[in-house]
């Protein structure tokens, strides 16, 4: 029966295979269909494997197919790791990933590339189970980086797009810095533990690393590179924004719902070893709270609507960090969970949105669709109500639960609380200043708004109502997570969940009071606030920051190496030698010419050179 | 059997020297002689795989006298180490004749007949056991080469050349010098004159005498990888020579130099390559940066693959000169990858110029989309290159990180681990420069149809992103067979370090 979790891997790959292979020549209703086909195949076998797992006893069991490498006392299998934690992972790609899939048919009907889409977007799922179905570290950094391919392949969909093509490769290099972060970690782990398997890892690590906690925290904080770039947490952040040059269905699968929680992830599966280091515990949850304020904080300047949500994203990834650091990990999970199906549902009807303006992103250029694309207005405003938390929707169970565990937890404190529940705050504002500009007031565009067809609404529908009650089963959820991860209890405070019922619901007042009803204010507050506003819109400046520190230094000194140091310095150093010699060697031959003359030369001193070292050394001793 | 390395070098020897004397107008006889030759080698070599490789000696020796008055044998033999860069050498070249179908247009049958005895000179080197014979091996591999690469070099042909020349003619002098010291001082201690690397393995050297040879041999060596900073001749020589040239010498010719230091080196003088395995590491660090850092500013695709490759090779060093099982292993391992690899680069480079006519980054205009099967291979290719986890070359970069990091040959190690990180995130830099450079449409300017890939070319690749993802989903398969000979190795020399150490 556990063979069976194998689907999960060879359905997605397989199609990536038949979609790359073909090169473009199936129709777009075949390549459509395998490729949706197959990540349906992965979600049933996952289905399967759950329900075995529910109706069995929870036990974590481990495949191994065969020995991947054995040199020295390195021995590593293929093998892979079927727990609780692990099937909640494959449920929400492969679920999510399903409904994104078929939504893509249509949506990116008329490309070009329309099965290489495909092809990438099952390479994706593929890299993303084999991401969390690992049982080791170096199967981990394997997935890891496969993710980080498929969403180097996506974002740079559009080849002919230049930012698109370029956004690509900072996400690429970007996380490449955090693959290179988390090998090293599992070097560390390997020098003190023997081996890279979690079990050997989580069960020895204690004893392992007794004497040399520090080591230990190294290697977590190295891990954490990873976690923070691929989840895209201060301080190597600045590709999520990019990454959204991608088609929407990408935006709305890897960099939304499943490979940015990838961090998370981690850090859950590797709880075990981080609880040994409370200091990089707390710089997660510091980590966490920054990015989430400072996404928040960019998210109520942004046009693009894309963007918006993309800078939510980040911030929801910084609560999910919050929970996690805190030693809240079921909560993070869960919150990721909901997460995954409400901005999921999010990103998709933005491209509802620009799918019925004919490619139009910008929301200073829609407003009053709210009757022109009804579904689509209804979906958005389901997942928009999720995200601020609103009562009764998922967002609420998981964030609000967040927010009071800042207050709450040991680590937790005032502080930590307010700037959690502020974010809370601005993440309502922004969300609904989308939403109104979007959907409220008068038409402002010059395309012609009409609804998507069903083959988008349904997948949108069926997101809804996982955004509506993707929530209610939380404690079932804990529990089933307890078999794998250590579960607390969640604390309950009843003033803490009034003002967490609150302050959303002033956020979104406050939104229509700046956006609907006195928008000349909003413009005159904007223009008093200038420097501030621009600082927002420029992300803070780090990507220029950035740029002026890493980007153009790296290649000035390549530039300089490669174009001037190495030939003019070095090469014309070894020439002189070589002119230096060659004047000897021209007094020395007399007349001979060209080419041979050097050769000749060389070869001539070569002979009498060795010839009379042979006859020396008959008549040295050893020296 | 017996008899089937000295296939592997007399085959490919004779019918160059045969096709010298052939006497035939059509270029087309030569191109499709040498690669039916070449891939007539490779599936001799294929019976090397049937040999016994579990005790960790050699294999399919064979032994008979040469010189006696000298002591000179003719001693060849394969082991776990040799194994698979002998395969690898009958890999490259058929892919080596097929790049040179289109791009080689003139005196095409001195380059074949050439190209073919420089093959079996690689393999010559690999597999002799003998000192003089590997000498004479490495000439028969660096005279032909000379003429390969100033011939049929782009421009600056006697430059180029010369600076080749002038570097390996250095190196080999000495080393020569060094292996007649060798069998001098062999002879006045035993009383019998020998040249056979298994018998001078217990010679003791005097205590200066020893480092001096060390330094002759490793010097030959470090030459050809080439080791920092002893890589000027290498931009040139890659950059202005013909693609199945550079195939060559990336792919096989560098190995040379990486294989004489583990063989030869490591065997004769086990305590002193320990002991400076400090300032190696060191070097080989240095190349790793300087290489990949060359390669981002870089305009030039070929000169991109060159400095990757200084870079790349000097990767496999970090494993050596580690002394563990895991270095040592791995490194042979990432010899035979970095060659598949590199072979691929240097192969598209080479497809890219003869259909754009251009390989400059900031000239060329196209898009992948008119030929997705030729980009498609192209991109597995340029991610091994940029050590894609799952993909060959990372687990041989990962396994010299492992070996690396575990070592007790330095206290630095770390240190050294952490700085040549850093070159993988410069690969990646500079292989999607060059990738997206190449492939993908600049804002200004329109892009040039290409055609699609050919069955010919494909032939080529198809093998390369075999190994490529092979390798990668299973290492095993290789080291399985690696492994002892490697372990044979490391306990000969860490025998060795305890002897010289309770001698102090």
């Amino acid at each position: 029966m556990k063979e069976l979790i194998l689907f999960t891997l060879i359905a997605p790959i397989s199609g990536f295979m038949i979609l790359a292979l073909s090169g473009n020549s199936f129709s777009e209703k075949k390549a459509g269909l395998i490729g949706s086909i197959s990540v349906g195949i992965a979600f049933l076998a996952t289905f399967i494997c759950l329900i075995d797992l529910v109706s069995g006893s929870h036990v974590a069991k481990t495949l191994t197919l065969y020995n991947w490498v054995s040199v020295g006392n390195f021995n590593l299998n293929v093998s892979i790791l079927v727990d609780t934690l692990s099937i909640v992972m494959l449920m929400i790609i492969n679920g999510v990933g399903f409904v994104i899939h078929c939504y893509s048919v249509e949506y990116m009907h008329g490309e070009k590339a329309y099965s290489r889409f495909f092809s990438h977007m099952n390479l994706f799922i593929f890299s993303m189970n084999v991401l969390v179905l690992s049982a080791d570290f170096f199967f981990l950094i394997v997935g890891w980086a496969l993710v980080g391919l498929s969403s180097y392949f996506l974002i740079g969909f559009y080849t002919e797009k230049h930012s698109a093509v370029l956004a690509a490769r900072k996400a690429f290099v970007m996380n490449v810095i955090g693959d290179v972060g988390m090998l090293v970690g599992a070097l560390i782990l390997f020098q003190y533990i023997g081996s890279v398997t979690y079990a050997d890892v989580f069960s020895k690590a204690g004893t392992a690393f007794a004497n040399d906690n520090a080591a230990l925290a190294w290697a977590c904080s190295l891990l954490l590179i990873g976690a923070f770039a691929k989840s895209a947490q201060f301080p190597l952040h600045t590709w999520l924004p990019d990454a959204m040059e991608g088609p929407t269905p990408v935006s709305a699968l890897i960099h939304a719902a499943t490979m940015v929680t990838a961090g998370v992830y981690l850090i859950v599966r590797c709880h075990v070893i981080f609880e040994l280091v409370p200091n990089v515990m707390e710089w997660i949850v510091f980590i966490g709270i920054l990015t989430s304020f400072m996404a928040a904080t960019i998210g109520l300047v942004k046009y693009d609507i894309k963007r918006v949500i993309a800078y939510s994203t980040m911030s929801q990834l910084g609560y999910m960090f919050v929970a996690a650091g805190l030693g809240y990990y079921a909560l993070a999970i869960f919150h990721l969970m909901t997460h995954a199906f409400f901005k999921a549902l999010l990103f998709l009807s933005a491209g509802s949105v620009i799918h019925g303006l004919n490619g139009e992103q910008d929301i200073r250029k829609m407003g009053g669709l709210k009757e022109k694309m009804p579904v689509t207005f209804y979906c958005f405003m389901i997942g928009s109500l999720a995200l601020c938390g609103f009562p009764l929707f998922s967002g609420f169970y998981s964030k609000e639960a967040i927010i009071t565990v800042s207050f709450m937890s040991e680590q937790g404190g005032y502080c930590l609380w307010f700037f959690a529940i502020f974010t809370a705050f601005l993440t309502s504002v922004y969300t609904f200043r989308n939403v109104f500009l979007t959907f409220w007031g008068e038409y402002r565009g010059s395309e012609k708004p009409h609804e998507s067809n069903y083959i988008i609404l349904v997948p949108l529908i069926i997101l809804a109502l996982l955004a509506i009650i993707g929530g209610y089963w939380k404690s079932g959820f804990s529990e089933f997570l307890s078999y794998t991860v250590k579960v607390i209890e969640d604390p309950h405070n009843t003033i803490l969940l009034i003002i967490g019922v609150i302050v959303p619901l002033a956020g979104i007042y406050t939104a229509y009071q700046m956006f609907v009803v006195n928008t000349k204010q909003t413009e005159a507050l904007r223009e008093r606030f200038r420097p501030l506003f621009d600082t927002l819109q420029e992300n803070y400046y780090f990507d220029l920051i950035y740029d002026m520190v890493f980007v153009k230094p790296v290649k000035m000194v390549g530039y300089f190496l490669g174009n001037i140091f190495e030939p003019k310095i070095v090469d014309r150093l070894v020439d002189l030698a070589g002119e230096f010699a060659d004047f000897f060697g021209q007094e020395v031959t007399m007349k001979q010419d060209g080419k041979i003359r050097s050769y000749g030369l060389m070869v001539f001193t070569g002979a009498v050179f060795v010839v009379s070292s042979f006859f020396l050394l008959f008549h040295i001793n050893n020296f | 059997m017996e008899s089937i390395v000295s296939w592997l070098i007399f085959l490919p020897i004779l019918c160059g020297i045969g096709l010298f004397y052939a006497n035939i107008k059509e270029d087309d006889f030569y191109r499709s002689s040498g690669l039916a030759v070449s891939v007539g080698v490779f599936f001799i070599s294929l019976a090397l795989l049937g040999g016994d490789y579990e005790a960790g000696g050699f294999v399919f020796v064979q032994h008979f006298q040469w010189i006696p008055q000298l002591g000179v044998n003719y001693l060849v033999g394969v082991d776990g180490i040799s194994l698979y860069l002998v395969l690898l050498t009958t890999i490259i070249f058929p892919i080596a004749f097929l790049s040179m179908q289109n791009i080689v247009k003139e005196r095409v049958k001195e380059f074949v007949a050439l190209l073919l005895i420089l093959e079996g000179g690689i393999i010559g080197v690999f597999v002799s056991l003998d000192l003089v014979l590997f000498y004479v091996f490495w000439e028969v591999m660096l005279i032909p080469s000379y003429f390969l690469i100033g011939l049929w070099a782009e421009k600056d042909k006697f430059y180029t050349a010369i600076k080749f020349v002038v570097y390996t003619l250095v190196g080999s002098l000495l080393f020569l010098v060094a292996i007649i010291i060798i069998g001098v001082v062999h002879f006045k201690q035993t009383g019998t004159l020998t040249f056979n690397l298994i018998e001078l393995q217990n010679t003791v050297f005097g205590d200066r005498l020893q480092y001096m040879l060390f330094a002759f041999f490793a010097l030959a060596f470090c030459i050809k990888i080439p080791l920092f900073p002893l890589h000027s001749w290498m931009p040139h020589a890659y950059i202005k020579s013909s693609i199945p040239m550079v195939i060559v010498l990336t792919g096989i010719m560098s190995k040379t130099g990486l294989y004489g230091l583990m063989r030869f080196n490591f065997t004769l003088f086990p305590s002193i390559s320990h002991e400076v395995s400090g300032l190696f590491l060191v070097l080989a660090m240095a190349g790793i940066i300087y290489g990949a850092w060359c390669a981002i500013g870089q305009d030039d695709v070929k000169g991109i693959a060159a400095y990757s490759s200084l870079s790349h090779l000097s990767f496999v060093l970090l494993g050596m000169f580690a002394f563990n099982s895991i270095g040592e292993s791995s490194a042979v391992l990432q010899m035979f990858n970095h060659g598949i690899v590199s072979a691929g680069i240097f192969f598209y480079v080479g497809l890219i110029e003869e259909r754009v006519g251009d390989r400059k980054l900031s000239s060329v205009k196209m898009l992948s989309s008119n030929a997705p099967i030729l980009s498609g291979f192209f991109f597995v290719i340029v991610l091994a290159a940029l050590g894609l986890p799952g993909l060959n070359n990372f687990v041989g970069e990962f396994l010299l990180l492992l070996g690396l990091w575990t070592t007790e040959a330095v206290s630095f190690a770390p240190m050294v681990v952490y700085i040549s990180v850093v070159a993988i995130v410069f690969a990646s830099i500079y292989m999607l420069f060059m990738y997206q450079g190449l492939m993908y449409e600049k804002p200004e300017g329109t892009a040039t149809e290409i055609p699609e890939i050919k069955g010919k070319e494909l032939s080529a690749i198809i093998p390369i992103c075999f190994f490529i993802i092979y390798i990668g989903l299973y290492p095993a398969s290789l080291t399985n067979t690696i492994n002892a000979s490697t372990d044979k190795l490391v306990t000969s020399i860490h025998k060795e370090i305890k002897v010289s150490e309770n001698k102090e």
